[in-house]
């Protein structure tokens, strides 16, 4: 049983440490309603410029394969002769081509910069180190080296958005190509750029096979959802069916391929990132929010605890008290 | 009648979402309109006017570039980096941006980089008043702020 004076003592840093923990959910909470209102505001725009990339990614394909049987035949034997070359329409892109022979894949992880999230970057990493682990087979550290397929062993190199995920990754000896600072103002789309044409500048050296964007959804103040988006290539896993591609595809492109794509994929890309940032964002306020109201709550309830105790405790002592003077007077009659 | 499934957006808001007969938007090669059944298509917007019809309704919308993508089945959607209605438009504050931007092209000395920079904004300020004057005679309900912040 501690002693009346430590419980006063330990009443008053419980409820010192509240007040900071109301503060910090009340900055939370102020922050984490704007984040969310940019985060649902640019969500449409985001997924239709997704869909659109989509689109002209799965016609594209098609398209070659309309002027007449013999594109067809040439684009099947290039297929056939190396599957890297698929360069689709004229002015295509290097964004646009796939690079199935490339040994790297490239990982931009969005996380906080602070903690205080309770699990939200933990969880995100872990789905890292799980997905990674499934697509990749470290090449250093693998000690039955001989037995892997050449063809299939990749390396991952990641690009840290976040103060945390950076720390994890260099604890790791992780090969970490770029660490891009998080600002605690709401970013702009001018602070996207720079990630922006790092990705690219990579994407088109043709040493990525992939470009993995992990970050945290927000999908309610509640709930976050770690989750995993390819950015590039485009297409999307699932090949579709040939007969649906050849219907939906054929899309005329003005002024020209080349001049619409040139514009177009910078912008998706940025757009892309933008959304997973500010999601990210709008998840770590979410559950920061969360945390903090549940510290807080929880601070109350002991709080209210020690201060049982030590009322009991109070009134014990006077009890006591009362009883020895009781006991003195009646011995002095 | 078909008609048009469209959705005009921004990174910032859905700007308009309607069925419409007809759409007429400025892309790089001029204003072109895409009436129901048009064939997929990808062009790139300019900054002018995008004027979107259905029945005898009329939307007339300032855009500052983006992208218009025909889907097969008639829909449309309008990636802009920015848009609004005409009634939306302050014409003051765009009366001021003008006059500010052609101070700064006749007084100050700028690199070519700051010049295209001016330039283009002076031009998306010139588009949005004509859109604003050539409308201002019609009567449309006064919806809180604007897209742009100057």
């Amino acid at each position: 049983m501690p002693g009346i004076k430590e419980l006063k003592t330990r009443i008053k840093s419980i409820s010192g440490t509240r007040k900071v923990t109301r503060a910090m959910q009340m900055v939370s909470a102020a922050k984490m309603r704007k984040s969310q209102d940019a985060t649902m505001r640019s969500r449409t725009y985001a997924s239709l410029a997704w869909e659109l990339i989509l689109d002209i990614e799965a016609g594209s394909t098609a398209a070659i394969a309309t002027p007449g049987q013999d594109a067809v035949d040439v684009l099947q034997e290039s297929a056939d002769l190396d599957p890297s070359s698929r360069m689709l329409l004229p002015g295509m892109t290097q964004l646009m081509t796939s690079y199935p022979k490339a040994t790297k894949i490239a990982v931009l992880i969005l996380t906080t910069n602070r903690g205080m999230v309770g699990s939200l970057n933990s969880n995100l990493l872990n789905l890292v180190q799980k997905t990674i682990e499934s697509e990749v087979r470290w090449a250093p550290s693998e000690p039955d080296n001989s037995k892997t397929d050449g063809a299939h062993r990749l390396e991952a190199d990641f690009i840290t958005y976040g103060r945390k995920g950076r720390d994890v990754m260099i604890r790791s000896h992780k090969e970490v190509l770029a660490d891009f600072e998080k600002f605690d103002r709401t970013i702009t789309t001018e602070d996207i750029f720079p990630i922006a044409e790092l990705i690219t500048n990579l994407y088109s050296s043709g040493k990525y096979q992939k470009v993995l964007i992990f970050y945290n959804r927000f999908v309610s103040t509640l709930v976050q959802k770690p989750m995993v988006k390819q950015l590039l290539p485009f297409a999307s896993n699932s090949a579709p069916t040939k007969d649906s591609e050849l219907k939906t595809a054929d899309y005329l492109f003005e002024p020209n391929p080349a001049e619409v794509l040139k514009h177009l994929l910078p912008r998706i890309i940025e757009s892309q990132i933008y959304q997973t940032i500010l999601e990210s964002e709008a998840s770590e306020q979410s559950a920061r929010m969360v945390m903090m109201k549940n510290a807080t709550e929880a601070a109350g309830d002991l709080i209210s605890d020690l201060t049982l105790t030590y009322n009991k405790l109070r009134q014990n002592k006077i009890t006591t008290e009362l009883a020895e003077i009781t006991a003195g007077k009646i011995a002095l009659e | 009648m078909s008609k048009l499934n469209f959705q005009l957006v921004t990174p910032e808001r859905t700007v308009l979402k309607e069925e419409l007969d007809s759409l007429s938007c400025p892309t790089t090669l001029g204003q072109i309109t895409i009436l129901p059944g048009h064939i997929p298509l990808v062009a790139t917007l300019t900054a002018g006017e995008l004027v979107a019809k259905s029945g005898g309704k009329e939307h007339f919308i300032n855009v500052t570039g983006g992208f218009i993508e025909v889907r097969p089945n008639s829909q449309v959607v309008a990636l802009a980096d920015a848009a609004e209605h005409h009634y939306e438009i302050d014409v003051q504050k765009t009366e001021e941006a003008v006059k500010r931007a052609q101070k700064a092209i006749s007084e100050t000395k700028m690199s070519s980089e700051e010049y295209a920079k001016v330039a283009a904004s002076l031009n998306q300020s010139l588009t949005r008043l004509n859109i604003a004057r050539k409308h201002s005679h019609r009567r449309q309900p006064i919806t809180g702020e604007g897209v742009f912040k100057e």
